[in-house]
């Protein structure tokens, strides 16, 4: 049960950070935008949003007995974080693919304020999930454990060398 | 309930319909950038090199477009219809999860890939690696969640004794004939339409400019780009047609009922006819114009055109699939005959009379045809779906059982599909942002 914990908590820990960072160069960026890389993460970007998906994916599929009970728990927080993460995904493209102008706007506070406002539902959906987790203790697919684990290690093995490299020179 | 059912239906498909584009374009554009970074390095060629890092760069724009409506599908799958998981999830819970492995695997060398175009402590081939680490990532994904829709289609790898699960075999739920077949009939089908659609941009770009400037230097680079998509898209096609042969057998023998559905095919028959045109007139006949290839419905099942193949009186009523998947069928089948055609006329035409490559009615034929393959993929997934209707897990859980019961869902159900038009719209405005770009550049290859 332990490793199922590992799981699920390990990749939204390493988010959470990642995200943070993410908020708060979303914040910095309001001061004035940098023209170099243009104030904001980008080669990383993707790699945070997917450790998000790893941890939820982990939870849900680890307690597929349990998953309506665990739906019914995360439904509104975690769809309205997805409407947040939308937002901010749309305002990402726009600010930094499709505006010509280095300014500072109304679009750039939402986009910033995105962030809050999903880190918050995803506080939400993280603490629903563990009190339902810890009260109700529901039963796990163990089962998948000992054939997932070889490979990740496997598949971390193979991404570490190269994830070291992006944040180091991000 | 008929309210909610309906809002989450539209809700799915919508996302679905949506995602992919996105998926398309995902899955083919990290081949055709390492292709093309691959003849750029043989041949120390820099505009090919140049012409890889452009489309590298909309690859990577339409990646992250394509995580965020995956995201929300993903949610949707388990949050929305939890009862495909709670019935399913101890035999297809892993490929959910070993999809996590190639997730991680596409987007950390994605970002690699990206940001290592100018490093000069990158040799080439290492760039090219891990480009071919992007297709890797992108494509084992997509098999696995093929893999789970294939087992939706036709749930294996369990036996259910006393109610209860037992010799849970998952690795023969992965890999299972629906996968499988799916699969290797769904990739083709994606490297046909974005590859089609690509070439249409490039066609169309030679379609605007003068007759007379068609021979410069720059427009030689664009007809040995159309060149090789087509070529690309002509090898894609003519697997495509492979496996959709693989696909009509598959279904006349494992689901029966949606081919059934596909060819209004009402009674068990031999010598079954394929129907063109005409629609269900509700009462067991077909109305409108159409007409019938005798026996070639026996002959796509099974080979031989006396087979029996079975009817759609076999199934009760109630667990029939809608019968307006026969339209979709007819025009998917139309535009796939249009396209038997064009493709290999460019080659004719390349081989016989190479200077017809710049008469405009044919230049514009080409960018004419070249949203079909979209349509195409559009159409086959709505008629998988639609045609395992009323069942989310076929023969186990009803599309009804597997929605939430504790949320209604009609709210998402508008706001999704809103948001998804923004996000269409934005990333269309990126991409046009990135085209201008390149244009406006010192030796742009656009």
């Amino acid at each position: 049960m332990l490793w199922a914990y590992i799981l699920i908590y390990v990749p939204i820990l390493l988010f959470v950070v990642a995200f943070l960072y993410e908020t708060y160069l979303s914040f910095l960026r309001l001061k004035g935008p940098k023209k170099e890389k243009r104030g904001y993460v980008d080669a990383t970007w993707e790699v945070t949003h997917t450790l998000l998906v790893f941890g939820v994916v982990m939870l849900l599929m680890l307690f597929t007995k349990s998953i309506d009970r665990i739906a019914e728990v995360i439904f509104i927080s975690t769809f309205w974080a997805a409407v947040f993460l939308g937002l901010r995904g749309a305002l990402y493209i726009y600010i930094f693919y499709v505006r010509k102008k280095p300014t500072i706007n109304w679009m750039d506070w939402a986009f910033a304020l995105s962030h809050v406002f999903a880190a918050l539902l995803l506080v939400v959906t993280a603490l629903s999930a563990s009190w339902l987790l810890i009260t109700e203790k529901p039963e796990a697919n163990l089962q998948f454990i000992p054939v997932f684990l070889p490979g990740l290690a496997l598949i971390l093995a193979v991404i570490a060398l190269p994830i070291m490299s992006l944040y180091k020179n991000k | 309930m008929e309210h909610t059912l309906t809002a989450a239906r539209v809700l799915m498909g919508d996302s679905l319909g949506f995602h992919i584009i996105f998926v398309l374009f995902g899955l083919t554009l990290p081949v055709l950038v390492v292709w093309f970074e691959y003849m750029a390095i043989r041949r120390k060629d820099s505009k090919l090199r140049d012409v890889a890092k452009f489309w590298s760069k909309i690859m990577a724009l339409l990646v992250i477009t394509g995580v965020l409506s995956g995201t929300v599908i993903a949610l949707q799958m388990s949050l929305v219809w939890p009862g495909i998981l709670k019935f399913g999830g101890e035999v297809i819970g892993l490929p959910f999860m070993l999809e996590t492995y190639f997730f991680l695997i596409e987007a950390v060398f994605l970002a690699l890939y990206m940001s290592t175009w100018e490093n000069k402590r990158v040799s080439a081939w290492l760039h090219w690696f891990f480009g071919i680490m992007i297709v890797l990532g992108s494509t084992g994904s997509a098999y696995v969640i093929t893999s789970i829709n294939g087992w939706m289609n036709l749930p294996t790898g369990f036996d259910i004794i006393d109610g209860k699960f037992a010799n849970v075999d998952v690795l023969a739920a992965m890999f299972s004939t629906p996968a499988l077949v799916t699969f290797v009939h769904s990739m083709p089908g994606y490297y046909v339409a974005a590859g089609l659609f690509i070439t249409g941009l490039y066609t169309w770009r030679l379609f605007k400019t003068r007759k007379s400037e068609l021979g410069s230097a720059k427009h030689k680079l664009d007809y040995f780009i159309v060149q090789k998509l087509m070529l690309f898209t002509a090898v894609a096609l003519v697997f495509s047609a492979i496996t959709a042969d693989l696909t009509g057998k598959y279904l006349a023998q494992n689901e029966p009922e949606k081919l059934a559905a596909l060819e209004l095919n009402y009674e068990t028959r031999s010598n079954a006819p394929l129907l063109i045109g005409g629609v269900a007139d509700g009462n067991g006949g077909v109305m409108g114009p159409y007409f019938e290839i005798p026996s070639a419905l026996s002959l796509l099942a099974c080979n031989t055109p006396g087979c029996t193949v079975e009817g759609l009186s076999e199934t009760a009523k109630d667990l029939q699939p809608p019968l307006y998947i026969h339209t979709f069928f007819d025009i998917k089948m139309t535009l796939i005959t249009i396209l038997a055609v064009v493709v290999p006329l460019y080659f004719i035409v390349r081989w016989k009379r190479p200077e017809l490559l710049r008469n405009k009615l044919l230049l514009g034929g080409f960018v004419a045809v070249s949203w079909f393959g979209l349509a195409i993929v559009e159409l086959g997934w709505m008629m998988t779906e639609i045609g395992r209707q009323p069942w989310a897990v076929r023969g186990y859980v009803t599309t009804a059982e597997a929605l939430t019961k504790t949320h209604d869902v009609s709210t998402f159900g508008y706001l999704f599909p809103a948001a998804y038009v923004v996000l269409f719209l934005v990333t269309y405005l990126a991409i046009r942002q990135l085209i201008k770009q390149e244009k406006a550049k010192k030796g742009a290859v656009l």
